[in-house]
């Protein structure tokens, strides 16, 4: 009798229990939503864009008290995937950080696809809308409306260590063939002159937007226009045939530390950092990293020397923000994108970025000072797939130049992959 | 046949007092007065014969669990099997086309290949996980001083996240690393090699990681297999004359029948869903020489925007998975039967 009792109160107590915790997650909400007259806004956003958004975040909050926003910093690729599932979900952030253009970035998330299936708030009536370089605007629009805050571009340049330069009393190479040279001098004293991670996207990622801006960009700014509209193809692009080609010639000319092809992007920059290279080809961001491993090794900036003409364009990689159409606080969000407009030198300043508007004036960061005769002269091309019809043709060529670092691809291997992902993809 | 055995065998239960159970005969509701409703039995749950028995909550009570597990387990997935069929991105609508997406994993060279070294990976994981911790358990079986903190060591890897372990895994296989390091300390430099860099090799470093840490997982149920295997048996094989071996082929292995069943089977699965290790170590690379069909569901949807690709293939993975995981079973039970 006593056992049935138990039983009969065990059922209640679940059954309470149960209730209460339906209850409790009634009343929970999730993460963000209102209370006490502050809203709380939500955004995924990379762990490299950190430093920047938490002091922006920061000023945000001292700058006004009804709007809080929360942040979450996670891996590149993992963005694309919480905003996605939390978009189709019904339940989207509120700040969308995807990437301008048509391409998708490289967390696969792009303002064009998003606006497209009408899942952005349209921002063009913001007076920040159009005050954009020409070069940028179609990244932050869609159709004519703009639908992203440009928050900074960065370009890729080669990094080189002045503490071993000054010491061989040599200049950084100012063309290609110097840079082919230059890696057997460096080799014959016991170094490397770059390390490369082809083992994942960054790198490759990063080698293609360099010599495309060069060899592709530089000569024809309407190349992708003209492949979308099926007037030239990747395997008939003598541009793109020698970006490849020159990724290949700096494998055979033992420019590499070995071990590219099984090497992450991160591992790589440890090699420089620890004294084993000389040089790097990176963003910003990386010089930063390098300087602040090993304050012992100097760095400083220049051109990559990629392409026959004597002013290489700079890859520009725009960062961006949305708001989500179907967010919870519309307003608050757009409010929040306003504070950020003004504040974009901030952003810059802790991202190793820089402004749309220093981009329009030709200035750069101070550690870029050595690139600004190219910019003064407006040599900017938007980033490789930035605007490509989707990310594929992009992803495949990352993949296939892997095989340039152990010759089990060729360029010709990288280009055809690229023309048949295009194609799939339109 | 030694006490401790013959007591476990021969317990006699008739001196134990009477089992008595909650509302059977003399329950509360049965008392003198009480008013006796006619309920049936299939609401009440009471056993059969008309002294009753074993009381068990009524069965109705379990429809929401099984509600609720038809619907998380089943119909989600099932309801995302749709999807399989359409050219969804993600964000804009589905519309559908057939087997488009099947076609396409048949003439794409890349889900091809994922396909192949899925099935390379799982089978060969199979094998060596089956080998390996059916050695260690033959070994940790012994009068060992130390067999526990063997144990211990063996199938502490099992409890650590997949990917934490390819990471570390990952700086040994790297040029530097120790595995090349190790090499060339003892006069091998002609061995060293880019492990994850070079296709030939990389997946079997893949499996090296898979095997490395489940083969302690297959390890704990064969030592719980062995448990079964009396020692009297293998004594008297002993007293018979056969040797080691034939112990082994005779004996031990026939009655660990069970546990290889419970082994090939949950190795079989995890090695046809491997993800983790291939992420971790290779991301599928260099050049898709380490693509599975997990690694693409994940490439397909969450990097390229192609949902109803990457639902196509998942719906391929599992579909594998369950025919092969159920002929394995099968044919692992009737092995045990023959046996």
């Amino acid at each position: 009798m006593r056992h049935h009792r138990r039983t009969r109160l065990g059922w209640k107590a679940g059954a309470g229990a149960g209730a209460l915790l339906l209850a409790a997650t009634a009343c929970g909400g999730g993460d963000g939503g209102s209370s006490g007259g502050t809203v709380t806004l939500r955004m995924y956003s990379t762990t490299t864009t950190e430093p920047a958004f938490s002091v922006l975040i920061d000023g945000f909050h001292k700058s006004q008290s009804k709007i809080k926003v929360k942040a979450e910093f996670i891996p590149s690729a993992k963005v694309g995937q919480v905003t996605t599932t939390m978009m189709q979900a019904g339940n989207p952030p509120d700040l969308i950080v995807a990437s301008p253009g048509s391409g998708g970035g490289s967390n696969g998330l792009s303002v064009h696809r998003l606006a497209e299936a009408n899942r952005l708030a349209d921002l063009s009536a913001r007076p920040w809308a159009t005050d954009l370089p020409e070069l940028l605007k179609p990244t932050a629009q869609f159709e004519g409306k703009t639908y992203s805050l440009i928050l900074g571009v960065s370009t890729q340049f080669l990094n080189y260590t002045t503490t071993d330069f000054e010491k061989w009393k040599v200049e950084p190479p100012k063309t290609f063939k110097e840079l082919l040279d230059m890696c057997g001098m460096i080799k014959s004293k016991g170094m490397y002159a770059m390390a490369s991670g082809a083992a994942d996207m960054a790198g490759n990622r990063m080698r293609m937007q360099v010599f495309s801006a060069a060899n592709v960009y530089a000569l024809e700014p309407d190349w992708d226009k003209k492949r979308a509209a099926g007037q030239v193809k990747f395997q008939t692009s003598p541009g793109w045939k020698k970006t490849f080609q020159q990724v290949q010639d700096l494998v055979t000319h033992d420019c590499y530390y070995p071990g590219s092809a099984g090497r992450t992007t991160e591992e790589a920059r440890k090699l420089g950092a620890s004294g084993k290279t000389t040089m790097g080809i990176g963003p910003s961001i990386a010089a930063a990293y390098l300087s602040k491993a090993n304050p012992d090794r100097k760095w400083a900036a220049a051109a990559v020397p990629a392409g026959d003409t004597a002013t290489p364009n700079l890859p520009l990689e725009v960062s961006g923000i949305s708001v989500a159409k179907r967010a919870e606080h519309v307003d608050e969000a757009i409010a929040f994108l306003d504070y950020l407009a003004a504040h974009r030198d901030v952003y810059s300043k802790n991202s190793g970025a820089f402004s749309p508007a220093m981009m329009a004036k030709g200035e750069l960061p101070d550690f870029l000072k050595p690139l600004e005769p190219l910019a003064k002269q407006n040599r900017f091309s938007l980033a490789a797939s930035t605007m490509w019809p989707s990310e594929a043709p992009a992803q495949v060529a990352y993949k296939y130049m892997t095989g340039l670092h152990n010759n089990t691809r060729t360029v010709d291997d990288i280009l055809k992959a690229m023309d048949q992902a295009w194609d799939n993809g339109k | 046949m030694t006490e401790r055995t013959t007591k476990k065998k021969h317990a006699d239960t008739s001196a134990l007092p009477p089992l008595v159970v909650a509302g059977g005969p003399g329950g509360e509701d049965e008392g003198p007065g009480a008013v006796r409703w006619w309920r049936p039995r299939w609401l009440t749950g009471r056993n059969s014969g008309p002294a009753g028995g074993a009381r068990k909550p009524p069965w109705f009570l379990a429809m929401l669990g099984i509600a609720f597990l038809i619907g998380m387990h089943f119909l989600a997935p099932l309801s995302g099997g749709v999807y399989a069929f359409t050219d969804w991105d993600g964000f804009n609508t589905a519309t559908f086309i057939g087997w488009d997406n099947f076609r396409e994993i048949m003439d794409s060279s890349v889900q091809r290949g994922a396909l192949l070294h899925t099935f390379v990976l799982a089978g060969s994981y199979l094998v060596l996980v089956n080998v390996v911790g059916l050695v260690l358990a033959l070994a940790l079986n012994r009068t060992l001083k130390s067999r526990n903190f063997l144990r211990m060591v063996f199938f502490a890897p099992a409890v650590l996240s997949p990917l934490a372990v390819s990471y570390i895994w990952q700086y040994m296989f790297t040029y530097d690393g120790a595995i090349n390091r190790m090499l060339g300390g003892i006069g091998l430099d002609g061995l060293r090699r880019e492990w994850l860099g070079d296709p030939s090799t990389a997946i079997w470093c893949v499996l090296v990681v898979m095997v490395w840490q489940h083969a302690g997982q297959a390890m704990i149920i064969y030592l719980a297999g062995l448990q079964g295997v009396a020692d009297e048996l293998e004594e008297a094989a002993v007293i018979d004359g056969a040797r080691l071996w034939m112990r082994l082929r005779r004996i031990t292995l026939p009655l660990l029948a069970p546990a290889f069943t419970i082994v090939s089977t949950l190795m079989l699965i995890s090695g046809l869903r491997v993800f983790d290790q291939v992420f971790a170590l290779t991301g599928g690379g260099p050049v898709y020489s380490t693509e599975t069909l997990a690694t693409q569901v994940y490439q397909q949807t969450f990097v390229e925007g192609r949902f109803g690709f990457g639902a196509s293939i998942a719906m391929v993975m599992t579909v594998l998975i369950s025919i092969l995981g159920i002929a394995n079973m099968m044919y692992q039970r009737s092995r045990e039967r023959r046996l």
